[in-house]
């Protein structure tokens, strides 16, 4: 019987970098699951967005919890990253589920991520966000936001199929 | 010897019209968790709802849950209790993805629990939860439903079997 959940790629930096894309996925799946554990080079906490087959245009609706408040945004970060200020050699943990991407629909995603830091301050959220593109998803980058992830993150894409 | 398979398919389906509810039967015992995958719409601003049972679903007051959810620029959390029919996530004609994780589903030693994650950009809302079936039966049925209108044509729901070893 084969496999449902496939590992398809996965990046290792060796340096730092702005974006990770993975291109050329191969449409024989049902849905993707793209894992990450990334650091990023500054001070800001908040980053990464998304896009799918190149397409930057998307929404979401974010949930987060600090520590010590919570609160609900709409915007298109698609990222809660550990910065430069949190624990040394400490990475962050996240998740992308794309379903039914190679539909005809536009692309609707969930993310869920926590950053991990030994301290008082420190992030966990969830969102559900669309990527106004119809077409099926050939392609997903993942952006620092204005910042770069560090060495050591990683970055691997699941395919699940349903049957 | 090469180890099994973790991660399976156990069923899925694409609804060919609209419907109020869709149930999932005659889910086998073998796995250790499960996970549905709803992808889709209503055909209005509404809401999922779930019942499990084993051999058909319990209509009765017994489930509860917590949930934290952000809708708009609020973010909140809500607790049902005796609920007979509990909470999934908003909908909307919106496609919209909702993963439930049922967690020992099959383990006729413990009350039942599951944890949903999920949102719905048509609401503005997004949701997490924890709920509680007061049974130790295995569930072996699942039933999702529309609260006050029907689930659109196309959505689908699959469900994964997770084995432990």
């Amino acid at each position: 019987m084969p496999n449902t959940m496939t590992l398809i790629a996965s990046q290792t930096l060796s340096t730092t970098a702005a974006s990770i894309t993975f291109s050329s996925i191969p449409q024989t799946y049902t849905d993707l699951k793209l894992i990450l554990s990334a650091r990023l080079s500054g001070s800001s906490n908040v980053g990464g967005t998304i896009q799918i087959n190149g397409v930057t245009s998307n929404a979401q609706r974010v949930i987060f919890g600090t520590g010590s408040a919570v609160n609900s945004e709409q915007n298109n970060l698609t990222g809660i990253h550990n910065s430069n200020t949190y624990t040394t050699n400490t990475f962050s943990n996240s998740e992308i589920y794309v379903s039914n991407y190679t539909s005809s629909n536009n692309k609707n995603y969930h993310y869920e991520g926590t950053t991990e830091n030994n301290a008082t301050a420190s992030y966990i959220g969830m969102a559900a966000g669309v990527v106004n593109t119809t077409s099926p998803v050939t392609s997903i980058t993942t952006l620092a936001a204005g910042d770069t992830y560090t060495a050591n993150s990683t970055f691997y894409l699941y395919g699940i199929v349903k049957q | 010897m090469a180890a099994g398979s973790t991660y399976s398919t156990i069923m899925t389906n694409t609804l060919g019209s609209a419907a109020a509810s869709y149930t999932l039967s005659s889910i086998p015992s073998t796995y250790t968790d499960l996970i549905l995958v709803i992808d889709g719409s209503t055909v209005s601003n509404i809401q999922f709802r779930m019942r499990v049972g084993n051999g058909s679903v319990d209509t009765n007051s017994n489930y509860g849950g917590t949930q934290l959810y952000g809708y708009a620029t609020t973010a909140g959390s809500g607790r049902e209790t005796n609920a007979t029919n509990p909470y999934i996530g908003a909908s909307s004609t919106t496609n919209s993805t909702h993963i439930i994780q049922f967690m020992n589903y099959a383990n006729t030693n413990v009350l039942k629990t599951w944890l949903t994650k999920g949102g719905d950009m048509g609401s503005n809302q997004i949701d997490l939860s924890a709920y509680c079936w007061r049974s130790t039966s295995a569930i072996n049925t699942i039933q999702i439903s529309g609260n006050g209108g029907n689930i659109s044509s196309g959505t689908t729901f699959t469900l994964y079997g997770i084995s432990a070893a």
